[in-house]
């Protein structure tokens, strides 16, 4: 624990961690611009502009509303002999309504958990440089070769270094965290859409946020793991960046049963509660080939285990290696 | 492991692969340090001096071979003695943008120091003024010596310098020199690695020598470099023809103010032999008692020349290096016939 507490306030004291804080504190300020920007109510400009769109729409659904629908029931008909499914295009839907033309402003407490996923991205990727970073600079300055000679024992050390960049991950995703929950609020508050928000919304937002936390622990570790493992930052975010293209988007499109084991999928599915990913599935009958999109749910805990087992993996590498590797 | 050996290694090989193929750096060597004193470390560039400090201080593992440090077998006991030994490999490395006294705090955290203990060893290396500056914006001195005060947080018993002087001053040379000494007659043992001689043969009261990664030579100063000279004084009627003979009999000969110097080791008596011939009759024949320097220098030449099987410790391997045969310390050479030149030295490796 000592060592830890060592690591932690080594850790702290870099301005590595103060400029991922700043560029978190910016990304958290241009978020919250932009949900108070899309809060914010229609002017009478553009209320007006509205209602003309709207009457527009209307004019034109009264002079050709009935050959439209008739259209659309054909097609629909037409798709139901050819399939045999009982589909649906949504026909009697096609008459303009007014909600259309004048959305309305989410609240609060629809939109700040699912804010808070996206902005999970985000905040991954700041723990993950700083992690990178704490490890693989100290190898690159030498400095870490001197700290082992005043605590020979390999292991302790990297499980320091590795817990240390966790924790430390801890206060920056919470901090950042609560600026944008904050930040939400207010931008809701002054755009007069923060009220209503019921006890199940804020359990939601809670439950986001704690995974989001957990989450950034776990990026620390796999960042400190990943800098010890290949000794310099830009080589380990290299890699994460060649990882995000070349894995999780050209073979994932390539192998679409890869999906599930995506690293995304399993951050989704770990922040946003289970999630879904679609997948093309086709029929061959004598008519031809059917294909159609289906739909499939990953879970929470398909998500965490993943995610776990992933980390558990590289810190046992990294440890492998660590203990054997010329420190020079 | 006797009691008075502070480092011992016996039969230690290091080989690096790498994609241009292996090196090999530390061939069979055999080092013994003594307690207390200064040991100076030699060896050209290369020679596997930093290598085998590192992996005395389990930074690197060895192929081969063990190592103890004040009787503890290195590296599986390290942990149990490094308490008791400082190092500064190479060049000093702490965090850079951290400053003095932060860099030593970690450190004194990291191992159960006393704070106050940061405050102490600042002072005693004269750094108290500028702890609160950042460390990449020191000196390469006072690296050096914030290095120092890092090693002195756990009142060693062993300080390992490696190449300290690389890039200092003069002044600061001198410091660093006398803080060896201090240390060493604090009763601590200093081991010092250099390729520069001059310097250790002021604080040096031992020396191993090494060449391509195998123990040249071992002793104490005055019995590496024994009695031999390195040239001899001479004093003549008309030097340059007293040159032109001496040349002619295959001696190396330069002036030296109104005298001659004859380098090597040459005999006084086929000097006197040589110059009589010509009818030029001697005033003076000094012996110049031979430094640290150029027997360091014929014992690393000559393990270059005499390779004895053309493989190279730093050559690329596929070439295997010579088998190590560590052979017990040589019995004093008996005096030469007449010019009393041959040195009494201990050498290992059988590369002498």
């Amino acid at each position: 624990m000592r060592l830890l507490g060592v690591e932690v306030r080594r850790l702290l004291a870099r301005r590595m961690l103060l400029a991922a804080a700043l560029a978190g504190v910016a990304a958290v300020v241009l978020i919250t611009l932009g949900i108070w920007s899309s809060t914010r109510p229609l002017t009478q400009t553009q209320l007006d502009a509205a209602e003309r769109a709207y009457q527009a729409e209307v004019e034109r659904w009264e002079a050709d509303g009935d050959e439209m629908l008739a259209d659309c029931e054909e097609a629909e008909a037409a798709e139901r002999d050819l399939t045999g499914d009982d589909v649906d295009f949504g026909c009697d839907q096609m008459e303009p309504q007014r909600q259309w033309f004048f959305p309305e402003r989410p609240a609060f407490g629809d939109v700040a958990a699912d804010v808070l996923a996206t902005s999970s991205v985000l905040l991954l990727v700041l723990v993950l440089v700083v992690g990178v970073s704490a490890t693989a600079a100290e190898i690159s300055t030498g400095a870490l070769g001197t700290w082992l000679t005043f605590v020979p024992q390999r292991l302790r050390v990297l499980a320091s270094k590795l817990a240390s960049a966790g924790v430390v991950a801890l206060p920056l995703v919470a901090g950042l965290l609560v600026l944008l929950l904050a930040g939400l609020w207010v931008a809701h508050a002054v755009n007069g859409a923060a009220g209503g928000t019921d006890a199940e919304a804020w359990r939601d937002i809670a439950g986001t946020a704690l995974r989001i936390l957990a989450l950034g622990a776990l990026a620390g570790v796999v960042g400190a793991a990943l800098g010890v493992l290949l000794r310099h930052t830009a080589a380990a975010l290299g890699l994460l960046v060649g990882w995000a293209l070349v894995v999780e988007s050209i073979v994932a499109g390539l192998v679409p049963a890869l999906q599930p084991w995506l690293l995304r999928t399993s951050v989704a599915a770990w922040v946003q509660d289970g999630t879904t990913y679609w997948t093309t599935e086709c029929t061959v009958t004598a008519d031809g080939t059917s294909c159609q999109g289906v739909e499939h749910h990953v879970s929470l805990t398909h998500g965490s285990l993943w995610l776990l087992a992933l980390t558990v993996v590289l810190v046992l590498l990294t440890g492998a290696v660590f203990r054997r590797r010329d420190v020079v | 492991m006797p009691a008075d050996v502070a480092v011992e290694t016996r039969a230690l090989r290091k080989t690096y692969s790498s994609l241009k193929g292996r090196q090999v750096a530390v061939v069979g060597l055999d080092l013994d340090v003594p307690t207390g004193g200064v040991h100076g470390f030699l060896g050209p560039n290369g020679s596997g001096k930093t290598t085998t400090i590192r992996m005395l201080l389990g930074l690197i593992r060895p192929d081969s071979g063990s190592m103890s440090l004040f009787g503890h077998e290195v590296p599986k006991r390290l942990p149990e003695v490094i308490g008791r030994v400082g190092a500064i490999v190479e060049s000093p490395k702490l965090f850079p943008a951290f400053s003095g006294r932060r860099n030593l705090v970690l450190l004194a955290d990291a191992i159960g120091a006393p704070r106050s203990r940061v405050d102490e060893v600042l002072d005693e290396t004269g750094l108290t003024d500028r702890a609160g500056d950042r460390y990449s914006s020191y000196s390469l001195g006072m690296k050096q010596r914030l290095a120092i005060a890092a090693t002195l947080l756990k009142s060693p018993d062993l300080l390992i310098f490696d190449e300290p002087t690389n890039g200092l001053d003069p002044a600061g040379i001198h410091e660093i020199r006398r803080t060896m000494r201090r240390l060493a007659d604090e009763g601590r043992t200093v081991l010092v690695s250099s390729h520069i001689l001059a310097e250790v043969e002021q604080v040096a009261d031992t020396v191993s020598i090494i060449g391509r990664g195998r123990l040249l030579a071992s002793g104490t100063v005055a019995d590496v470099i024994g009695d031999r000279t390195a040239a001899v004084r001479v004093g003549v009627a008309e030097p340059e023809r007293a040159a032109a003979a001496l040349h002619a009999a295959g001696l190396q000969v330069r002036p030296d103010g109104a005298h001659l110097l004859v380098e090597g080791e040459p005999a006084a008596a086929r000097i006197t032999y040589l110059l009589a011939q010509q009818g030029l009759w001697v005033h003076e024949l000094t012996p110049v008692r031979a430094g640290l320097e150029s027997v360091f220098l014929e014992l690393t030449r000559a393990d270059t020349l005499g390779a004895p099987d053309g493989a190279s410790p730093s050559a690329p391997d596929g070439a295997s290096p010579q088998p190590h045969a560590p052979a017990p310390p040589a019995a004093p050479s008996p005096p030469g016939p007449d010019d009393g030149t041959t040195p009494s030295r201990r050498t290992r490796g059988g590369a002498r």
